[in-house]
């Protein structure tokens, strides 16, 4: 086996924080998000010098969408031990930005993996419809029609403007 | 939510300012959660893994006739047994559940030759330290009446990662050849009874020897993780998967023990029973030398 070329030590070093924020809003655990995260590099490592001349991190998304998917079709989707539990925000204090984390990634996490996919490639990584479209290998419409339904799905149960501009910031953020 | 509403094929559907309050609010839900630092030790090591199954799977599917007649040929010394039965090391036949083995319980020096090759695992009558000589003689404690195997690495090329394993369980273990055939591929080692019973537990232990990976986990003694059930657990019956490492001083230098628990239910005796194994990984002192499966 081949050691990893520096660009690729680069590519990890440089982009996988990022990388791995999208991972943990589409599994909602910080060990799963780190396991799909370096389940998507092993499989871009071997192809590295094919991918890096174009767009790697483009590749690198699609991959890591693709095997949350698969994960998600293999039917394991129950369950995962957390120290606490998200409130909603009526119950909980809301004023408090785990709480505001915990509540729009319960939300999230709720929404069926290929919605979930599409709100985090278009919301969170700003990808254009067409651009999320490419990595999930559907047509534009395939991506509206998915971001329509994950919206309505998502209507109130996500924190509302007011309580983001007076309680949801952090300091200084 | 509010604004615009409606036609499925605008991609807005409920407007841009609230499009903009999703950004704000993913973007403050996602945490910068802290890398750690054998990352990249740990995609070469899942590359490698990786690039054994795809030959391993190539290669099972090219011998998919040769093996079959060979299995049917021997079906009378590999079918599996009623739940409980166990072959005594070097044994060809299923033993009365309840009997105890020959030399099963029996203890062995590091240097003891492992068993003939047998195709399914042996049952410990008392449970205690069980050694896996394909895994640096890596000892560890086993509930009574659990089985285990240890399997040799198939790969000649020097690699990254070692590839022997060693597998104990709560049900009989057999090797590749007593495996159902799945996708064109069959697992190494798999479960005489086909699934997990309610409560029962499948461990696999590999030892790693990448350098970085050895240095950087030096003194490893974290918590089990839950991690996404590969799919070799979920074929048979397993709904969660625990994993948790452990560094060694192997006679070789230096090593880490990956466990990966494959669970039926993850219930709190379930996992204490795993917490167990993972604690007492050690390469020193006397146990039983798990039975070796002879490469395929």
């Amino acid at each position: 086996m081949r050691d990893a070329t520096p660009d690729f030590e680069e590519f990890v070093a440089a982009r996988s924080p990022r990388l791995l924020r999208m991972a943990w809003l589409l599994t909602g655990d910080p060990h799963l998000a780190e396991d799909l995260l370096q389940t998507a590099l092993a499989k871009v490592w071997p192809r590295w010098e094919q991918i890096s001349i174009d767009r790697p991190e483009a590749y690198v998304r699609r991959v890591l969408v693709n095997s949350h998917v698969s994960w998600w079709r293999r039917r394991w989707h129950g369950e995962l031990p957390h120290d606490r539990l998200p409130e909603p925000p009526t119950d909980a204090d809301p004023f408090e930005d785990v709480v505001v984390g915990q509540v729009v990634a319960a939300a999230v996490r709720a929404l069926p993996a290929r919605q979930r996919a599409v709100v985090v490639l278009r919301f969170f990584e700003d990808l254009s419809v067409e651009e999320t479209s490419e990595v999930l290998g559907c047509s534009p419409g395939t991506v509206k029609s998915q971001t329509h339904r994950a919206l309505q799905a998502l209507r109130g149960k996500m924190p509302t403007r007011e309580l983001l501009l007076h309680g949801g910031h952090r300091d200084g953020a | 939510m509010t604004g615009r509403e409606s036609d499925p094929d605008d991609g807005r559907p409920t407007g841009p300012e609230v499009e903009d309050e999703l950004r704000i609010l993913l973007h403050l839900a996602a945490p910068h959660l802290t890398a750690p630092d054998d990352r990249m030790a740990r995609v070469r090591e899942r590359a490698a893994r990786t690039r054994r199954r795809r030959r391993t799977a190539a290669l099972s599917t090219g011998l998919a006739v040769g093996l079959t007649a060979a299995v049917l040929a021997a079906a009378p010394a590999l079918a599996p047994g009623p739940p409980g039965t166990a072959l005594a090391p070097g044994s060809s036949g299923p033993v009365a559940p309840g009997s105890v083995p020959p030399g099963a319980s029996a203890s062995a020096s590091p240097g003891a030759a492992p068993s003939a090759s047998p195709s399914r695992s042996t049952g410990s009558d008392t449970g205690g330290p069980v050694r896996f000589p394909e895994l640096d003689g890596v000892i560890i404690d086993i509930p009574p009446d659990w089985y285990r195997l240890s399997v040799p690495g198939t790969d000649s090329r020097k690699d990254d990662t070692a590839y022997a394993r060693g597998y104990t369980a709560s049900q009989p273990l057999v090797g590749e050849l007593g495996c159902p055939t799945r996708n064109g591929t069959r697992e190494r080692v798999c479960l005489a009874d086909g699934a997990l019973d309610a409560g029962g537990m499948l461990v696999g232990l590999t030892l790693v020897r990448d350098p970085v990976v050895t240095g950087e986990q030096k003194g490893q003694t974290g918590p089990l993780f839950y991690a996404v059930p590969e799919k070799s657990c979920v074929v048979q019956g397993g709904t969660r998967t625990l994993r948790g490492y452990r560094t060694v001083q192997a006679p070789s230098g230096p090593a880490v023990v990956e466990l990966t628990a494959c669970l039926r239910v993850s219930d709190a005796v379930s996992v204490l029973a795993v917490e167990r194994i993972l604690d007492s990984i050690r390469v020193t002192g006397g146990a039983v030398d798990a039975p070796t499966i002879a490469p395929e």
